[in-house]
């Protein structure tokens, strides 16, 4: 039990009082920035990146991943208390929520949102303490051409199981076009600056995220501001132990169900163009079908709300394992926190396991804190947190800018970051009002560097053939299971071109 | 007017820029070398395969924008841009003058401004909310985490403390 002795050094890091600190702090921010309107998680982590230069690395990811974790659990009040979901997989849980809020039965549904939440991320981080290791072990056995073929799956799963495989290519090009501007990582030739020399330094990855999260969320919600009335659903935040009796006695019935839904999240959540989302959509039909009284379902079920909430939280958790073990970050935050990971001096991927253990099984302890902590706060303070609703847009919306442009300048002291904060916020509104992902963008921004680093070293050691990624054993499999990825949706087509038509009139997939 | 801007209209143009784009750096690829040299890739290698890419599913969403049949508006209520523009027209003010005013003085006005024209907040609040916020601010990152904002010009002249 190698992963356990791991596992209690990196409690032991934990337990330092000032990184406690920073685990609780992280949670309470990420509930707050969950439950705000206009702030997702992964905004508020990209806002805070830049702070966390100046702490010591084990404090700056803890922090960090707090957020996201806290994000989780707050997203939950709004989707349930306003039917805002501040997140894309925060919309699953709505399908019930809504309707049990409507019943007067928000305390329940909330309540079991947060047990079940708190189960799911559990199952995840156990299943995140026992695989670490070995998936690391294999990756240690990578050499370049094999870590190009696992970028290559990573961008396939944006193309192949993402919704539109053109807009997804053209988001991922885009991205690592943005990551090619400046110098050639091997030559030193200046590259797409088109002659200024403002474009040298390259696009740093953070204002370009800050913007288009959240610069562009904040347009968005604004734009979306006028559907949205906050009725006098604050009062039904008030949770009572019998809530909580009930969740826990609900929970229980359906516990194979809840550990199925974390296990199918925690899978998908590996998978970079998966992910939480489609996790919350797929456990919330399937726990459909396997009811025992389906009809229920959006009427207002409670194993409606559970299913969806164990899947999005595992799937989180599952999200940060290939970035840590592979340096192939799962969702948009884990590109952020990879990125950190970068600033404080390390590298991500399997080398961090065996030079860094402290810095990593740190963090994997916690996952642990920074989940009792979430639920234990939202189990007694929801009725606080939901006060934070009541906050004044009109005060929000500027504080949030302003955060904005403060996490783009102190990450490297630049006017023009700001600029491409306020930029890269108006092209983020459009695209996400368009439905252009934003997430294959950033995750192509911050592995641009390493994925030509790992093309052209494997094209060097093979002087120049590409034959080399088939010639391999392990890179073979992966490579074809990329390039199948990536034809995914031709052969969809094909599919739907073959199949005999039972009506003329089929509206186009889009 | 907001019935002329259709979903599918935006799309097309967004496609078409993103086409427009994926032309000038195929160009600058082909400028600095497109092929496979002696030891592998040259320097215009990278940046012209993805821009192929870029074109190619830029074209690939045109085509799909372009077949879609009902094209509901951009903005499915007049109140969607009118907000926008309500939000998006200061912030882009504020950001604008942070390069001459300097982070502190900015932040108070655009806070200030914004609770009283957006919120409708009585003098008191708005002036109040114009003043915590910078100090708060100032107090977090020049204390806190001693990282240094853009300044004032007064600032540079030793008028103000920011």
């Amino acid at each position: 039990m190698e992963a356990l002795d791991l596992l209690a050094t990196g409690f032991a890091q934990i337990a330092d009082p000032t990184r406690f600190g920073f685990v609780i702090l992280g949670v309470v921010l990420g509930l707050l920035v969950g439950v705000i309107p206009g702030v997702g998680g992964t905004t508020g982590v990209a806002i805070l990146l830049p702070v966390t230069v100046f702490l010591e690395p084990i404090s700056a990811i803890v922090m960090l991943a707090g957020i996201y974790w806290g994000a989780m659990y707050g997203g939950l009040i709004t989707s349930i208390l306003f039917a805002v979901p501040g997140n894309p997989w925060s919309v699953a849980v709505m399908f019930d929520g809504r309707p049990m809020a409507m019943q007067g039965k928000a305390a329940l549904a909330m309540s079991a949102g947060f047990v079940v939440s708190f189960v799911g991320a559990l199952i995840a981080a156990l299943l995140f303490t026992f695989f670490a290791l070995p998936f690391a072990e294999i990756a240690l056995s990578f050499g370049p051409p094999e870590m190009f073929a696992v970028l290559l799956i990573a961008f396939g799963t944006f193309v192949g199981l993402g919704g539109s495989p053109g807009k997804a290519a053209v988001m991922i090009a885009a991205g690592f076009l943005l990551s090619t501007v400046g110098f050639d990582v091997v030559t030193g030739q200046p590259r797409l600056t088109f002659g200024t020399i403002t474009l040298m330094q390259g696009f740093h990855f953070v204002p370009i995220t800050i913007g288009l999260f959240g610069v562009g969320e904040v347009l968005f919600n604004a734009s979306e501001r006028y559907k949205v009335k906050i009725e006098e659903m604050t009062r039904a935040a008030r949770l009572g132990f019998h809530d909580v009796f009930e969740a826990v006695r609900a929970m229980v019935k359906n516990i194979w169900m809840i550990i199925f839904s974390a296990l199918l999240g925690f899978f998908t959540g590996l998978l970079p163009g998966a992910g939480a989302t489609p996790a919350s959509f797929m456990s919330y039909g399937i726990a459909q079908k396997m009811s025992r009284h389906p009809e229920k379902f959006g009427k207002g079920a409670i194993e409606g709300v559970m299913a969806p909430e164990a899947a999005n939280n595992a799937a989180g958790t599952g999200s940060i394992l290939p970035m840590l073990v592979l340096g192939i970050p799962g969702s948009p935050t884990a590109a952020i926190l990879m990125a950190g990971i970068f600033m404080w001096g390390f590298i991500p991927g399997p080398r961090l396991f065996v030079d860094q253990p402290e810095f990593v099984w740190g963090f994997i302890a916690s996952l642990y804190v920074a989940n009792v902590a979430a639920v234990a706060i939202c189990l007694t303070a929801t009725p606080l947190l939901a006060m934070m609703l009541r906050t004044p847009y009109a005060l929000l919306a500027p504080i949030i800018i302003i955060l904005c442009i403060v996490g783009a300048y102190a990450i490297q002291n630049s006017l023009l970051d700001v600029w491409l904060v306020l930029i890269f916020g108006i092209i983020g509104f459009v695209l996400r009002k368009l439905a252009f992902p934003l997430a294959p963008l950033v995750v192509a921004l911050v592995l641009g560097a390493s994925t030509e680093q790992a093309l052209r070293q494997s094209l060097i050691m093979s002087d120049g053939s590409m034959a080399i990624f088939f010639e391999r054993s392990i890179s073979m499999p992966l490579m074809v299971a990329a390039l199948l990825l990536f034809m995914l949706p031709l052969f969809q087509r094909l599919y739907r071109m073959l199949r005999p038509r039972r009506d003329g009139d089929q509206a186009p997939a889009e | 007017m907001r019935e002329q801007i259709t979903v599918k209209r935006v799309e097309i143009v967004v496609c078409l820029l993103f086409i427009a784009l994926a032309g000038r750096v195929i160009w600058e690829g082909v400028r600095l070398g497109p092929a496979w040299g002696e030891t592998g890739p040259q320097p215009g290698f990278f940046p012209f395969a993805l821009a192929l890419v870029l074109l190619a599913g830029a074209l690939g969403a045109l085509i799909s924008a372009a077949r879609q049949r009902d094209s509901e508006p951009f903005f499915a209520a007049p109140e969607e841009w009118i907000d926008l523009l309500k939000v998006g027209i200061p912030s882009g003010i504020a950001i604008g003058l942070i390069s001459w005013l300097g982070l502190y003085i900015t932040s108070g006005l655009y806070v200030a401004f914004f609770v009283a024209w957006y919120g409708r907040y009585p003098w008191y609040l708005w002036l109040l909310a114009g003043v915590v916020v910078p100090v708060v601010l100032y107090a977090l990152l020049r204390y806190g985490f001693n990282i240094s904002m853009p300044m004032s010009p007064w600032y540079r002249q030793g008028i103000l403390p920011v």
